[in-house]
């Protein structure tokens, strides 16, 4: 059954990812794209696992999806400190 | 609290902060649209793993209400009207501050022409003409606002260069031998060398440094070929040498605007940039004339 916050979840991640195909070009100018890419793909890998975790090896899965998001959260920290805390320059 | 309810705490306090770090230290060069998409995503996953770690950390044990996510998405909401606030403030102020950096720039290169009016009338009337045609094909080739304000304030002091030229040497009625042509061309040097160090936020010093450059190597100083030459100085390169044809120099005759028009079409696409000259053919044809 699909739960409120999956719907919510699944508006802001379209919304997101329109955002992103739309301006990946910019995105991928700026300084250091890569640690954010890799923070973002490893945000939706998160989101993949939650569905994968449902099928086969609950546990391990759960942790890694766990693991996922805050790997990610910690790399788009830490991208925004070097460009933004630093006050980098683009490209 | 369990070992997932501690990684997601870690995961929030992450994003937390990556918001914070972007809202009050963010960059002005970011386009709009990328800081809408930045702000999307931080809200998306500090909204995730918000509702995350709440539940893991067991402070509510499930959400299965939309009353629940109101209450997280609402302050989330008003952090987003705040964070738009601050872009207004921000940018409001950004836009005061390039006013007046744009008025002391104007100040500098208007005292720069006037510096070398008092020396050199007669190149000062040059720059001053040679500008409304650069002006006037950058407008044609759609160049962007900045890129032609840049040239414009290029063209206004390109010779500034020719003040550490002698005067006999400016203003000589012959032929220039050998020895005072290098003179001559050292000025693109010269006008490089005085405004290098101006923190001008066009490429001002390049332009200038450029516009005796020829697309086929042959001009000077450096001999730069093709792409090595920065647009606004292919441009200005044209706008000189129609200038420079259509006008009376001190060794010579005015040659007329229809010379002009031969040379720089005779050497489009070896010495001028086809599209250029093609631009400035077609406002020549419109009838435009100097003052």
């Amino acid at each position: 059954m699909i739960e409120e916050n999956e719907i919510i979840l699944f508006l802001l991640g379209v919304a997101v990812l329109f955002f992103l195909l739309k301006n990946y070009k910019q995105l991928k100018d700026l300084q250091h794209s890569k640690i954010f890419f890799t923070g973002f793909y490893l945000f939706l890998a998160g989101w993949v696992l939650t569905v994968l975790e449902g099928l086969f090896w609950a546990n391990l899965l759960n942790l890694l999806e766990h693991l996922f998001y805050a790997t990610s959260s910690i790399l788009i920290l830490f991208w925004s400190w070097r460009l933004f805390g630093r006050r980098g320059e683009q490209k | 609290m369990s070992v997932i309810g501690i990684i997601e705490v870690i995961g929030l306090f992450a994003i937390l902060s990556a918001f914070f770090v972007f809202v009050f230290g963010w960059n002005k060069a970011l386009k709009k649209d990328t800081k809408f998409f930045l702000v999307a995503l931080f809200i998306l996953i500090i909204f995730h793993n918000l509702s995350n770690a709440l539940e893991w950390i067991s402070i509510t044990k499930t959400f299965d209400n939309y009353e629940t996510y109101l209450e997280i998405l609402i302050p989330v909401m008003y952090g987003l009207f705040f964070y738009t606030f601050l872009i207004k403030r921000h940018e409001a102020k950004r836009l005061k501050a390039e006013k007046e950096l744009e008025k002391t720039f104007d100040g500098i290169v208007r005292v720069i022409s006037d510096i070398l009016a008092v020396r050199d009338a007669f190149t000062s009337e040059h720059q001053k003409r040679t500008t409304v045609l650069a002006v006037k094909i950058a407008e044609a080739m759609e160049l962007s606002e900045e890129k032609i304000k840049g040239l414009e304030v290029a063209s206004k002091i390109h010779d500034i260069g020719k003040v550490a030229i002698p005067a006999e040497i400016l203003n000589k009625p012959t032929s220039l031998n050998e020895r005072e042509y290098f003179h001559i061309m050292q000025h693109s040097i010269m006008g490089y060398q005085f405004l290098k160090d101006i923190d001008f936020p066009w490429p001002i010093a390049k332009i200038i440094y450029q516009h005796h450059e020829r697309l086929d190597g042959s001009g000077y100083p450096q001999g730069l070929t093709e792409d090595e030459i920065i647009l606004e100085a292919k441009i200005l390169a044209v706008a000189d040498v129609v200038e420079a044809m259509s006008s009376h120099r001190p060794y010579r005759p005015a040659l007329g605007i229809e010379a002009a028009k031969y040379e720089i079409t005779e050497k489009k696409g070896k010495c001028f940039d086809a599209q250029v000259v093609d631009a400035c053919i077609n406002i020549l044809e419109a009838g435009f004339k100097f003052n």
